[in-house]
């Protein structure tokens, strides 16, 4: 048995049928990271084998619905009594002194965590480039970047070394990993998934999401981790629906729009099998789609910079003693803070400061409800609109000095998060090699669809 | 000077480094010279790229500040239930520096 193809419902499947038990595959896949990781570095943490987070006994494993299933988990995402770095420094030793909400329902739905994985530092980046412990490699090409900021959860489900992972999304961080790796990865609508125990970086555009190796298994993942959740407000009350139900109902008559601001070159091929599946794919406008990237890197930054003014160097984390207060707080921040994540910091607070707060922040926020209202246009006439994920597949590792150039790998995923809407991005081919990704954006709160075209289009390319 | 209308202070078509020192002090983040002057021009590099929302007209537009629809969701003020003693033990074991059941900080005033 192959280990690293497994899927979440191979593992249900083979644990039900007494092929093997929880525990061997655990142990299985912590030989197997043990080996691989060194050179991937996709993992920050590995648990140890006795400390494997179950939460359930032998005897429940089976009837559980994940079965045992070994995830990874993004390192911003907390689990009680394990170190919490979201990539950096400021956070190197610090345990987490509870569990996120998805970790509890995971562990109530029988998943075990292999380990915390690599990001960009505080999910700031494109490449995991900017984490504070090493890039991580490709498993696709190791001299490529895996894409960020969940580059290290995102290698981990391609590198096999777990069943399927969970990673975070603000403007791309899930999908473009996934989309280099050639994995699946899912950013729900806003509100969709509690975001209590996650690691704040733009409290208004931030979302958890799965990374798997197929749609299914996606679907089964975002039925135990969305809900409404009293920890965190913006959690929404909107039912959950189960999403593995009707990912076999076919898309015939599905109305798709491809935006002609987004070019389809690269995804020709999956557009042609959408429509061969009997959905009608017309083009449509985003107008506003050029201003999407300008307007998230005012946005993001700003409520980074606020959500980041905890870091002091006074409750917990990264400490340097100084004459006075003010000394404290620049030597712990200074010192715990790497080059990109004080960048948006200085930017974010330059956008909200007097003076200034009117003509960026508040300018961006109005352009952001113009964004909005162009996705809100066209889903009055589609179901669901699609797009390739990145505008190039993986780029080398120190290809991209220039934090500009950095930023517009993002630019056809950072509108979805402004507009607070579900989206997937699939494997649909490769380019020299380097996987290329569909993104398949959906209505609020209809991951269902989205879901859906993207099953009935893996299903049709297998 | 910096007011309502002033867009910020330039000097060769880029932020001033006083100005991004400026707001490094409010972050609460020390810049050394030897990085100033490369931060001085991503941050004008970003500005710029950014300036482009000034071509919209934004003048009776609603900014959204929340992505989702959900509004004053609240809960009861209630310290018990699964974060009790326990919890809080952990919290303060985590400060560099307390006093019995208060993180402890240098002189304010």
């Amino acid at each position: 048995m192959d280990i690293k193809k497994l899927t979440i419902r191979d593992v249900q499947k083979g644990i039900k049928e007494k092929d093997f038990s929880a525990e061997e595959l655990q142990g299985q896949f912590l030989d197997l990271i043990k080996k691989e990781n060194p050179d991937l570095n996709a993992y920050l943490t590995i648990f140890d084998k006795e400390k494997l987070h179950p939460a359930t006994t032998k005897t429940e494993v089976a009837s559980s619905v994940l079965c045992g299933a070994p995830l990874a988990v993004k390192d911003n995402i907390c689990i009680k009594d394990t170190v919490t770095t979201a990539g950096s420094k400021i956070l190197e030793n610090h345990k987490a002194v509870y569990d996120a909400t998805v970790i509890s329902k995971l562990k109530t739905a029988g998943a075990v965590f292999l380990g915390k994985t690599n990001m960009d530092e505080f999910a700031m980046g494109s490449s995991t480039e900017n984490s504070a412990f090493g890039v991580t490699k490709n498993p696709r090409n190791h001299s490529r970047v895996p894409g960020g900021s969940s580059g290290g959860s995102a290698a981990a489900v391609a590198a096999g070394l777990a069943v399927a992972a969970l990673g975070s999304d603000t403007g791309g961080s899930i999908r473009q990993p996934a989309s280099f790796c050639g994995v699946v990865g899912l950013k729900p609508t806003y509100g969709r998934v509690s975001r209590h125990g996650l690691i704040a970086m733009a409290s208004s555009l931030d979302q958890i999401g799965p990374i798997t190796k197929n749609v299914y298994d996606s679907a089964l993942l975002m039925n135990i981790i969305s809900g409404t959740d009293k920890m965190d407000s913006t959690a929404s009350s909107q039912s959950v629906v189960d999403f593995t139900k009707n990912l076999g109902q076919t898309i015939k008559g599905l109305k798709i729009a491809i935006p002609k601001e987004f070019p389809s070159e690269s995804i020709k091929k999956a557009l042609s099998k959408l429509e061969a599946l009997g959905a009608r794919v017309d083009q449509v406008s985003l107008p506003h789609t050029k201003y999407a990237l300008a307007t998230y890197y005012l946005i993001m930054p700003s409520e980074a910079s606020s959500n980041l003014a905890r870091y002091d160097g006074i409750h917990y984390g990264l400490s340097k003693n100084g004459d006075n207060l003010l000394d404290a707080y620049l030597k712990s921040r200074t010192k715990g803070f790497g080059d990109e994540v004080r960048r948006r910091i200085i930017l974010g607070t330059f956008a909200l400061s007097s003076g200034y707060h009117d003509e960026y922040y508040l300018r961006a926020q109005k352009v952001r409800t113009l964004i909005r209202q162009d996705f809100e246009k066209v889903f009055e006439k589609f179901d669901a609109i699609v797009g390739p994920t990145t505008p190039t597949t993986a780029f080398k590792i120190g290809e991209k000095e220039d934090p500009l150039s950095m930023y517009l790998s993002d630019i056809y995923t950072v509108s979805v998060n402004l507009a607070g809407l579900p989206a997937i991005s699939i494997p649909c081919g490769k380019i020299d090699g380097l996987p290329i990704g569909l993104q398949i954006i959906g209505k609020s709160f209809d991951e269902e669809t989205v879901l859906r075209v993207g099953h009935q289009y893996e299903s049709s390319v297998l | 000077m910096i007011g309502k209308n002033q867009v910020y202070c330039y000097c060769n078509d880029m932020i001033a480094k006083k100005e991004i020192k400026r707001i490094a002090d409010l972050a609460r983040i020390n810049i050394a010279d030897k990085e100033q002057e490369g931060l001085q021009k991503d941050i004008s590099k970003i500005l710029d790229y950014v300036d482009k929302l000034k071509e919209l007209n934004v003048k009776n537009i609603e900014p959204t500040t929340n992505a989702g629809k959900a509004m004053n969701a609240f809960r009861s003020d209630d310290p018990s239930g699964e974060y009790g003693a326990e919890t809080v033990a952990k919290i303060l074991g985590q400060a560099p520096d307390k006093k019995g059941e208060f993180v402890k900080v240098k002189r304010v005033i």
